[in-house]
């Protein structure tokens, strides 16, 4: 997929999102618009409750707003069939969530290589095995999640969302399940590709902190998004 | 992603798959339907391929004519036109002795060539064709129940025979409890020598025919065209089944009894499809946020529901080959020559029939999976499946039954098992969750955390109604069922007065009858001497019966048969006359008397005139009285009997039976000595051979039954299992409250023991009704309870719970979990 070169990685225009309920509708959020640009890193901060996660779905064209549009790498994503999303999945963007969401079954090579083999890359094992190296865990190719410490498995979950080269990840509360020094670490590492690899990174998070290593930090309070 | 990729993913979740609880549940689920339905098939037609005489060895000849008479000459004059060979056998039940022994045994008298296809295999092998005149080859079974060898000679008529050979097989065993019998095989050239053949004795004749295809289904078509009631045709080109009456019944009801299994094996794959999905749509979600397409994430599960089911396939049908071996074992008496090789197709009738489960009852749940959202990994609300509406459910449930019918080969029977099975598990299971809270009430009294053991009951109603349905229906049909195969036959024996009679003695012939009659006189043996005659309704008040009668009512077995008739100047001293006059001693009129069934049967009043056909001969005769028959009491009794004018003059014999007391053996001996040609049938060797049989048949059904409660069981695991892990919480909880964990426990096994007794209770309540219903309305036994089955039925179903809760706990890391 092309995306010239002026145009933002993601516009999102004046989205609203309510939920049906028994009085008629919940509001989430009214007339919501952010754009990112290339290789930008946005924090969307709020208090709990305050809908952080639903507007990450929707800017990941996981779920679709009441209105307003979102275009995707150029791409208006109302108008994109399933698999049209799940290619565009597949080839451009990644998550990483709080719960890290390894497949339990498979090692941390095969987790990375099951990402690769979707995404139809040839040599899937060797690269699997670059990014291992590359987010230190050489050593651990062939231990299942359950073998692997919770800083480890987030790791992998990183090597997983960076192997397919993505231009948009979406992260999740990365550090939530994490005690403080091994979130640290796995930020550095986080912002580290991130640069490496130009991707745009739209980061959910509480901790103030991390929203202080992205380049632009916006907050979700009372249905309104606002620039800090 | 590429196929390969999909299959490649399949086979690496396998080993994560065979560790969870759900899908070893679907796994075993699918074993038992496809053994189930595997063993079933394969059952049916090896009995039909077996017993159905399809194959010309079995039939010892390619065509086979049954008679009660002797073939005609013309017949065969005219095979032998056709370039057809034959040759006569005829066959008889009769007592043989050996001096000390005897036993009722089933003789066929037979002329070289025998047989005309197959062949006889004997024990020394023997060079003739058939036994040299005056020796016999006996069955293994008749050797070992009179305990004797070959070498022996042996008592059959007034003749004696050395036995030479042991039968080891044969074909052209004949049908019928004839067939049951352990047979022997005589030269026919020694048959009039043992007088047993005499005018009117009741004689099995068989004429066996081969030759090229063409003659013989001419033969056939030319036989079949003036085939008479009595006459019985087997061919081995008939596109007719041959296999009839008692071994189809038996199919069917083997066939039934596993449908319970079947449908419990549908709920089973139902529960814990269910289940297995529910755990697998985050990690659905998650592949589907790496980009994988819905066609191919449902690609993945359809592979992975294929492998499952290639495994249950390949080992349900080893398990079903063995249950086959296991069947052939119990009835081998039935099947002395064992079951023939099954055709390769009916291989693959179980693992089909689950594959056709599988795909009704997963297509739901997958489809649900391969579109479950990529926001569930976000918003936990949004991974769950909806529920189906009640369109889809309807759906499923005709195709379900469309399956099984097609499986049993009869939709309205498949359909009303299915609503019965249903409509009885419901049924049990409310009246048990009835009982279920005041039983709760009680025990909870007794102990501290009892108010939760109400309210825990309260809160799983609806999953308790379908346990305790399932396992009170299975507990009570399998204890049923054993019960009839312990009790029925004794208690009918047993109930029997102390002077019913257990000697029955036929084919006395006219000229032995004043010996006989002085002979039992002196013996003080109280007797009753009937003349018998065969013949069979041609006529109801001058036009053939199928112009007066429904369809159904000439169905009945009087019309069909050729029936025994008797002639007396005197009513039956056993027999009430219940309307009408028995005729005076010296009438000349041709009247008849006919038993109260038979009449109503036909619509027959007083004043009605029936035509008969006797030997040949046809006239008609007016009804007199109607008689009141009690067919148990073990004496000769009769659907018509006849004024003496009208049948004394054709060839007929007598028939006569009586109580022996003590001595039996020695004085049926001595009796048999006199009167060599005399048929005695000893009545308790002949309820022993027909108990055998019941026990054989009720053997192979428990082994199907049994087969059911193990599914029962699985899937009451199953539901314990879901229980447990939503307890899981509960007694965490509970224990941070400052309950101990030997109070939880304890509340886990009260709640689950008491499900189960009550189960077993439920069971016992309805196991002595069935039994009971039984014993009524096959043998008319007041009801009788079995106090022992009201201890060991909730015993035993509480025992089942608990060490299913136990299993439960620890396969599930329960008490770990507690602990954390």
């Amino acid at each position: 997929m092309h995306t010239p070169e002026s145009e933002p990685v993601l516009i999102a225009t004046q989205i609203a999102k309510t939920f049906p309920n028994q009085s008629g509708g919940l509001n989430i959020f009214n007339n919501i618009s952010i754009t990112a640009a290339a290789g930008e890193s946005i924090a969307i901060i709020g208090p709990s409750g305050a809908g952080k996660s639903t507007l990450l779905s929707l800017l990941a064209g996981l779920d679709i707003p009441t209105s307003g549009n979102i275009r995707l790498l150029g791409q208006p994503i109302s108008q994109l069939t399933e698999q049209s999303l799940a290619e565009l999945r597949a080839q451009h963007i990644s998550f990483i969530f709080q719960s890290f969401q390894l497949l339990p079954e498979l090692s941390a090579l095969d987790n990375i290589q099951l990402a690769l083999d979707i995404q139809g890359q040839n040599n899937s094992l060797n690269r699997a095995k670059e990014w291992l190296d590359k987010v230190g865990l050489a050593s651990r190719y062939h231990h299942i999640p359950a073998q692997l410490s919770g800083g480890e498995q987030q790791r992998v979950a990183i090597a997983r969302a960076f192997a397919t080269s993505p231009s948009l990840l979406f992260a999740d509360e990365p550090t939530g399940n994490l005690d403080e020094q091994t979130g640290a670490a796995i930020i550095d590492q986080l912002f580290k590709l991130n640069e490496e690899l130009n991707t745009t990174l739209i980061l959910i998070t509480h901790d103030p902190s991390l929203a202080q290593r992205c380049q632009r930090r916006l907050k979700l309070h009372n249905g309104e998004l606002e620039e800090l | 992603m590429t196929n390969l990729g999909i299959l490649r993913l399949a086979l690496k979740q396998a080993g994560s798959d065979l560790r969870s609880m759900e899908w070893r549940a679907l796994l075993m689920a699918l074993i038992l339907a496809t053994s189930l339905a595997s063993f079933l098939a394969l059952l049916g037609h090896q009995l039909e391929k077996g017993l159905g005489q399809q194959s010309a060895a079995m039939l010892g000849a390619d065509l086979s004519l049954s008679d009660s008479q002797p073939i005609q000459q013309n017949l065969l004059l005219q095979a032998k036109e056709l370039g057809l060979e034959s040759t006569q056998v005829v066959q008889f039940s009769t007592m043989i002795s050996t001096g000390e022994q005897m036993l009722l045994s089933s003789v066929r008298a037979v002329n070289d060539p025998y047989p005309l296809r197959g062949r006889l295999t004997t024990l020394p092998e023997q060079s003739a064709a058939i036994p040299e005149p005056g020796t016999v080859w006996a069955e293994q079974a008749l050797l070992d129940r009179i305990g004797i060898s070959v070498g022996t000679t042996i008592s059959l008529g007034y003749s004696q025979f050395k036995i030479t050979a042991v039968l080891v097989s044969s074909p052209d065993r004949g049908t019928g409890f004839r067939s049951f019998s352990p047979q022997l095989l005589i030269n026919q050239s020694d048959l009039a020598a043992t007088k047993v053949v005499q005018p009117g004795s009741r004689i099995g004749y068989r004429s066996l025919f081969s030759g090229d295809k063409d003659g013989v289904t001419a033969f056939d078509e030319l036989i079949q065209a003036q085939l008479t009631p009595q006459q019985r045709l087997l061919s081995v080109y008939s596109d007719q089944p041959m296999a009839e009456g008692a071994m189809q019944h038996a199919s069917t009801f083997l066939r039934l009894s596993a449908l319970f299994g079947l449908l419990l094996c549908g709920l089973m794959i139902t529960l814990s499809l269910r289940r297995y999905s529910d755990a697998q749509l985050p990690r659905c979600a998650l592949l589907k946020s790496l980009g994988m397409e819905q066609q191919h994430i449902l690609k993945l599960y359809l592979f992975k529901l294929f492998n499952g089911w290639l495994l249950a396939a390949v080992l349900g049908c080893l398990f079903s080959i063995g249950l086959i071996q296991l069947t052939e074992y119990l009835l081998r008496s039935l099947l002395p020559t064992g079951l023939p090789a099954a055709d390769l197709e009916y291989y693959l009738n179980g693992p089909l029939l689950s594959l056709g489960l599988l795909l009704i009852i997963g297509l739901s749940p997958l489809i649900q999976m391969s579109r479950i959202p990529v926001m569930g990994l976000l918003r936990h609300d949004q991974l769950s499946q909806t529920a189906l509406n009640n369109p889809a459910r309807l759906l499923i449930f005709i195709s379900l039954c469309g399956v099984l019918a097609l499986y049993l080969g009869s939709p309205v029977t498949a359909l009303l098992a299915i609503i019965s099975i249903g409509l009885g598990t419901l049924l049990a299971g409310t009246v048990a969750s009835f009982l279920l809270t005041p039983s709760a009430t009680i025990l909870a009294r007794h102990f501290r955390l009892g108010r939760l053991l109400k309210y825990r009951l309260r809160q799983q109603q609806h999953w308790h109604k379908i346990q305790l349905g399932i396992m009170s229906l299975l507990l009570a049909l399998l204890s049923s069922l054993l019960l009839s195969q312990n009790e029925l036959v004794n208690r009918w024996q047993q109930q029997l007065p102390e002077d019913t009679p257990n000697q029955f003695v036929i084919n006395i012939q006219p000229w032995e009858l004043a010996p006989l009659s002085q002979y039992l006189k002196e013996s003080k043996i109280d007797h009753q001497l009937f003349p018998m005659i065969r013949g069979r309704i041609t006529l109801i008040n001058d036009k053939p019966p199928a112009e007066r009668l429904t369809t159904e009512q000439l169905q009945h077995n009087s019309l069909n048969r050729e029936l025994n008739l008797s002639w007396s100047a005197k009513a039956p001293v056993y027999n009430e006359i219940i309307n009408g006059t028995w005729w005076p001693a010296q009438s000349n009129e041709n009247l008849i008397s006919i038993e109260q069934e038979l009449a109503e049967a036909l619509q027959l009043t007083l004043g009605d005139k029936l035509g008969f056909e006797v030997a040949g001969q046809r006239f008609d005769a007016t009804v007199s009285n109607i008689r009141k028959v009690e067919w148990r009491s073990f004496r000769p009794n009769f659907y018509i009997i006849f004024s003496p004018a009208v049948l004394k003059n054709y060839p007929h014999t007598y028939i006569t039976s009586f109580s022996t007391g003590e001595g039996q053996q020695k004085f049926s001996r001595n009796l048999l000595n006199t009167f060599p040609a005399l048929t005695l049938i000893d009545v308790k060797q002949w309820i022993d051979q027909a108990s055998q049989l019941i026990d054989q048949l009720i053997r192979a059904a428990s082994l199907i039954l049994g087969l059911t409660l193990l599914a029962g069981m699985m899937l009451v695991q199953l539901l314990l299992r879901q229980e447990l892990e939503q307890r899981r919480h509960e007694n965490a909880l509970l224990q941070v409250l400052g309950s101990t964990r030997s109070q939880t426990r304890q509340l886990d096994l009260l709640e689950f023991s008491l499900l189960g007794g009550l189960s077993g209770a439920m069971a016992a309540a309805l196991s002595e009704l069935i039994t009971g219903l039984l014993s009524y309305q096959l043998l008319e036994l007041p009801l009788t309870l079995h106090p022992w089955l009201w201890i060991s039925l909730p015993a035993g179903g509480a025992l089942l719970f608990i060490v299913g809760t136990l299993l439960g706990r620890r396969q599930s890391g329960y008490q770990q979990l507690q602990q954390s």
